[in-house]
Formats: C-alpha cells, structure tokens, sequence
C-alpha cells in the first residue's frame, strides 16, 4: 500500500534505461504480517496431517501390533517379533485363502475390464432405444448393498441348484465390479473429444486402427484405474463371498471365520498387514508404469490415475 | 499437388439436402468448386455450411442429392476412402503423439515407408513453419502452432481438397488475421483446393477467391468478394456482408431507365432499376458510397443521384472512419461512414445534413421473401 502512494498513478518521468535507483523501495512487511500471511499454509499442513492420521492411523497400528510379541492387541508392548508372520505363513488355510482370493480377484479384473469397456464405448457411442435406462440400471447396482447382492445370488444359485463354488463367487463378483468398470471408463470416454475419433478416420484409420492408435491410448488411465479398482473390489469383498462361496474361501471370509478365537488375532494382523502392504505398493506402481507409459505431456497424478485420468 | 490433371470442378455438389429428423439442415445446395481454388462457405450459425463441409468429408450422408469429387460420385464413400482431408475447429490433435507423429499418422496408415515418410513430413513442417518442433506434444504448443499442425496433419496427405471448418476460431483477432495471411501462402504454395467454412465475413472476404453465403440451408449468393459486397442480391448478402442500409420504397415516377423514388421535396432516391410507377423495391446503399455534408439545401440543382434532407442523430468514432446515423424525414435510419482523413466533417447529433450518392450506388436487393421486382 505504501508502494501505490510512492508513485502516483500515471505520471511517470522517462527513466534512462537500466537505471532502478529512483524506483520506490519495497516496503518490508512487519513480522506479525508474514506470520499472518503463512497461517493458512501453517493451517492447511495441520488439517492434512490429522486427515492422514485419522486414514492411515488404524492401519499403521494394526501394522505396529503384527510385530508385537503378545497375544493379546493392546499396549503395553511386549518386544519385537516376527513369530506371527511365520505362523501365518505355515497356515495352509491362509495361504489358500489368500491364493483364491488373487485367482478370483484377477478372473474378475480381466473379465469385468473387457465387457466393461466394452459396454461403456456401445453406452457412450451408440444410439439405440433404452440407452438411457440401461445405463441408468448399470449405475443403480453400484449402490445396492453387497449384503444384499450376496443374498440374491445365494438364493439365485439354490434356486438353478447350482453348486456354490469359488466359479459362483467369482461371477458374482462380476455383478459389481463390471458396473463399477461401465462408469469408470464412460467418464473418460465422454471427456474424450469426438473430433479426434473423426481425424483418425479422416486420415484413413479403419475402426480396430483408430481403437488401437488413437482412443485405448486415450483412455489407458481409465483402464488402468477400472483394473486396480475391480481387483480391489473383489479381492476385498466379505459379504458376497460369504454367502455364495459354499465350502470355499476367500481371504476376507477366513479372516471373519478366525477371528472369533481371540489367539488368532497377531496372525490375522500379520496376513493383513502384508496384503494392505501389497495393494498400497501395487497402486503406487501402477500410476509409476502409468507415468512412463503415458507420454502426454501433461502432469500426472496419484488422483488422477484413479479417477481413470484427468485428462 | 491436385490430383490428376482433369478439368472438371473438383467438388461438385448436386441439389443436395440434409435432414435431421424434422429439421433441414441443408436444402437443395448445387455448387461446383473449382481446382485450386479458395472457396468459402459463409453464413450464420446453423445455416448448414458445417454440415455441407462435412458432407463433402463423408461425416455425414445427404438426405437426397449428389457430391462429386474429382469427377467421381462419392455421395455415400466413406470419409478414409475419399481423398480430402479435414482440419477441425478444435484442431483434433492425438495429445498423446509428438508433432510429428501427429503429422505422419496419415502416412503411416497408407504404409509409406519410414524413410519416405519422415522427409514428406519435414517437409511438410517447413511449410507451415515448424522446423524443429517435430519431437514436441501438441499440450507444448501454442494456439496458432496447434493450428498450424492440424493444418500439416492433412495437407501431408496430399488431398485432392482440404476442407476447413472455422480452423481459426480459438485465435486472438491479431493472430487470426496473421493466420489468415499464412492459410493464403500455404494454399498457393501448394495448389491445393481449400473449401473453408466461416461465419466471419472479414475472414472470407480476405482468403477467398469465391464465397458462398449461405442462411438457412440454402445458397444466397455465390460469388466473388467483389461482387458479393458491390452488388449483394438479397436482403441477407447485403446485411451479412459488411454494414447495409436497407430502405423499403415504393416508384413515384421514371426518367429513363432509372426509376424515381421522391415522396416530399429533398428527398429523392434514384434507383437504377426497371421498375414501374407504384411498384415497390428493396434498396441497398453502403455507408462508405454516401457524401454526407452539413446543411440542407446542397446540391439541390444540378445532382443526378439521390438526394436526401436529414438531421445527424448518433456519431462514432471507429478509428479509420466515423459513422454518423442520420434519420430521414419519414424515420428511417442510414448510418454514413466518413474517412477520418483531414477533411472530416464536424457533423453532431441534431445538425441539419444533405446526404449525397450516385445512382449506381442504389443496390436493389430481393426481400426477405426472397422476391425480386
């Protein structure tokens, strides 16, 4: 403010070139102005740091108490041990529970990514009677309770009498994640300009080329974003699997159907923590693949990878 | 660079219509456009210039009607069959290739071998002034690079026409008219037949040598710039282009072949037109044609043309030229535009003025209906 009134506005005498002396000089703020203007930063740090806690916090303890040599999860701590993570590991039933849950997991990201891409390109490019309600039921399953869905499809399969098997889990499973793929990829498909669809034709791209060359390049982030989310979705799934599994288990369902003797819990912990560990590590290197993949030129983000890509 | 060496119009359109659903787009529009010719399509939006670009592309299939292209019938080939290529409003760059694979995309489908292909696309980027930026994404890029590389995107493939859909829409004035200039030196650097879509009339008439004004899915008036603005046919041409005084008259008398138009003593429009007493006509005058002098009483022995008494309402300064809206004596409106060179009248609102022009300059257009006397 003191600046503006130094040197009134419009009346300016010529100045020789390079000479900055008879410029007013800048005006030093007071400290309690520069600690004013940095509280909103100050602010701003403290929210995102409480907002990680409150996040990452349950996790982190569960990750603390896996190396905790006790029974029992509660302070005092009783000395470092890895003695769960061995357990864990000779427990035949968790290394089968965890192995189903990655054979299904990935049945379902590979089968829920191609029919949903390819759902969402007929719901976004084509026009034809109904399209509004199909894609109106499409996203109305993505807020049906999972419960409920389990439910459903335990009924559903009693009724056709057929056999509940890891095949009843994985289909059902399908039921939710191929939605979740439908909206994923619709949503970059529809922030892609049509125009360039045009251009490639225009220049002479048959459809599978213009695919190939222009639009799966386009909406790689999309893609990659609907993977790790259908993965996720299904290897993390409890209550569809529960009911439609049979004799069957999937990670989630052993970890429920051990925790009801307390002295399994340090082991459930151990399993857990290596699997958050994984999936936390899998995103992480799947936006790092995104980011050398993508040559776009633009700045690319964590966020951005999973809202299937900003651009 | 055209295609083979025929003779016939490049792109012929035959009494081609397009409708969506109830509306028409296009109706009925023939035009024939010539080898290596600039040729542009104006008109407000929705008039149907886009949807005639396209057609002639093979986005879209006419309703009825015929396009011809270098004397084939293309009506309903598809658009990566046909040998034109287009350059989009937004520019329809690939974000995700480099300059020049943007540019060599066209090239590589066709199979040209790699070697070929990198010389026609350095060559391609001397044309439109991008040496060295091959390695860069078009998000690097400025406005008017963006469009220059949309315009190497298609011209590389050599076409037989390039059609333009308002490819300098997203530009600032100054860098418009810049492009404007640089779209002239690249197509007659490359004899390449341009058809280009816009609704700005100072763009059209600076580029083309033809223009089509359209309204409403039909052609107004084809012609050269000249023509289009010294002797606009209808209502609309006269309007579009350029500023237009419309007057509704109605003959009071003939002298020669002219006819005469004077409801009251100092006003007199002498229209060069073959119209008989009490018939009406629909009369033009630019404001650049008319002599404006403060009074009343000038020339009121002795001038041939029109002659109108009226007083100075409005006066603008619009830098080359100050336009004063002068209301005549039975309420209508013309609006004069004076160089502001040294002798500049002094006219403001409420001075009496005579407003002078030649009979030539009595432009008789056809009226929104269309009818011509």
């Amino acid at each position: 403010m003191a600046g503006a009134a130094a040197s009134p506005a419009g009346i300016r005498a010529p100045r020789p070139s390079g000479a900055v002396d008879d410029l007013p000089p800048p005006v030093r703020r007071s400290f309690g102005h520069r600690i004013r203007a940095r509280l909103p930063g100050l602010a701003g740090g403290m929210l995102v740091a409480f907002v990680m806690l409150v996040l990452f916090g349950p996790v982190l303890m569960l990750a603390l108490f896996s190396f905790n040599d006790s029974s029992i999860i509660s302070l005092p701590w009783e000395g470092f041990t890895t003695k769960w993570y061995e357990e864990a590991w000779a427990n035949g039933q968790a290394r089968d529970a965890v192995t189903n849950s990655l054979i299904v997991a990935t049945i379902v990201m590979v089968l829920s990514v191609v029919l949903g891409t390819m759902a969402a390109w007929g719901l976004t490019r084509l026009r034809f009677r109904g399209r509004g309600l199909i894609a109106g039921l499409n996203g109305s399953v993505l807020v049906v309770p999972w419960l409920i869905i389990g439910v459903a499809g335990l009924i559903f399969f009693s009724q056709i009498q057929v056999q509940l098997s890891l095949e009843t889990i994985a289909l059902m499973h399908l039921v939710v994640t191929f939605p979740l793929v439908v909206a994923i990829v619709s949503a970059g498909l529809v922030r892609f300009q049509r125009s360039l669809e045009e251009a490639a034709i225009d220049l002479g791209a048959t459809q599978v080329q213009m695919l190939r060359y222009v639009v799966l390049p386009q909406i790689g982030p999309s893609i990659a974003a609907a993977s790790i989310f259908a993965f996720a979705w299904s290897f993390n799934n409890f209550e569809i699997s529960f009911f439609t599994g049979g004799f069957e288990q999937t990670f989630p369902v052993w970890v429920f159907s051990i925790l009801r003797q307390s002295e399994n819990l340090p082991v459930v912990n151990a399993v857990s923590t290596v699997i958050a560990a994984a999936q936390i590590v899998a995103v992480f290197a799947g936006w790092a693949l995104m980011k050398r993949l993508s040559r776009s030129g633009e700045d690319e983000n964590l966020t951005g990878l999973l809202t299937g890509g900003t651009r | 660079m055209t295609a083979d060496g025929g003779d016939g119009p490049m792109i012929a359109l035959e009494r081609v219509c397009k409708r969506f659903g109830e509306a028409t787009a296009v109706d009925d529009v023939s035009l024939e456009i010539g080898r290596g010719e600039f040729f542009s399509m104006l008109g407000p939006s929705g008039c149907g210039k886009t949807t005639t670009l396209r057609m002639i592309a093979g986005f879209e299939e006419p309703t009825a009607g015929r396009v011809w292209l270098d004397g084939d019938d293309v009506t309903l080939t598809s658009p990566r069959h046909r040998n034109v290529n287009m350059v989009f409003q937004d520019y329809a760059l690939f974000p995700h290739m480099t300059v020049a694979e943007n540019v060599g995309f066209g090239l590589k489908l066709k199979r040209i071998p790699r070697a070929e292909r990198s010389g026609r696309i350095d060559e391609m980027l001397a044309v439109v002034r991008l040496e060295g930026l091959g390695g860069r994404r078009p998000a690097e890029l400025s406005g008017g690079q963006r469009q220059r590389v949309a315009l190497a995107r298609a011209l590389v493939n050599r076409p037989a026409a390039l059609l333009l859909d308002e490819p300098l829409g997203a530009l600032d004035l100054k860098l418009r008219r810049e492009m404007q200039l640089e779209l002239k030196r690249i197509q007659k650097s490359t004899g390449t037949t341009f058809v280009y879509v816009t609704h700005d009339q100072e763009e059209a008439l600076t580029m083309s040598d033809r223009i089509a004004v359209m309204d409403g899915g039909r052609v107004e008036q084809l012609a050269d710039p000249k023509t289009l603005y010294e002797q606009p046919q209808t209502a609309f041409v006269a309007d579009f282009i350029g500023t237009s005084n419309a007057l509704r008259v109605s003959v009071d008398r003939r002298e020669g072949r002219h006819a005469i138009v004077e409801p009251a003593p100092g006003f007199r429009i002498v229209v060069p037109a073959d119209c008989p007493v009490g018939g009406e006509l629909q009369v033009s005058v630019r404001p650049e044609k008319i002599s404006m002098l403060a009074g009343h009483g000038h020339g009121a022995n002795g001038h041939e043309g029109s002659r109108i008494e009226g007083v100075a309402v409005e006066r603008v300064y619009l830098g080359s030229v100050s336009q004063t809206v002068v209301e005549l004596p039975d309420g209508d409106r013309l609006a004069v535009h004076e160089l502001n060179d040294d002798d500049v009248s002094e006219v403001a609102p409420g001075d009496p003025v005579t407003l002078l022009w030649a009979t030539r300059h009595s432009l008789v257009v056809a009226d929104a209906l269309g009818a011509r006397p």
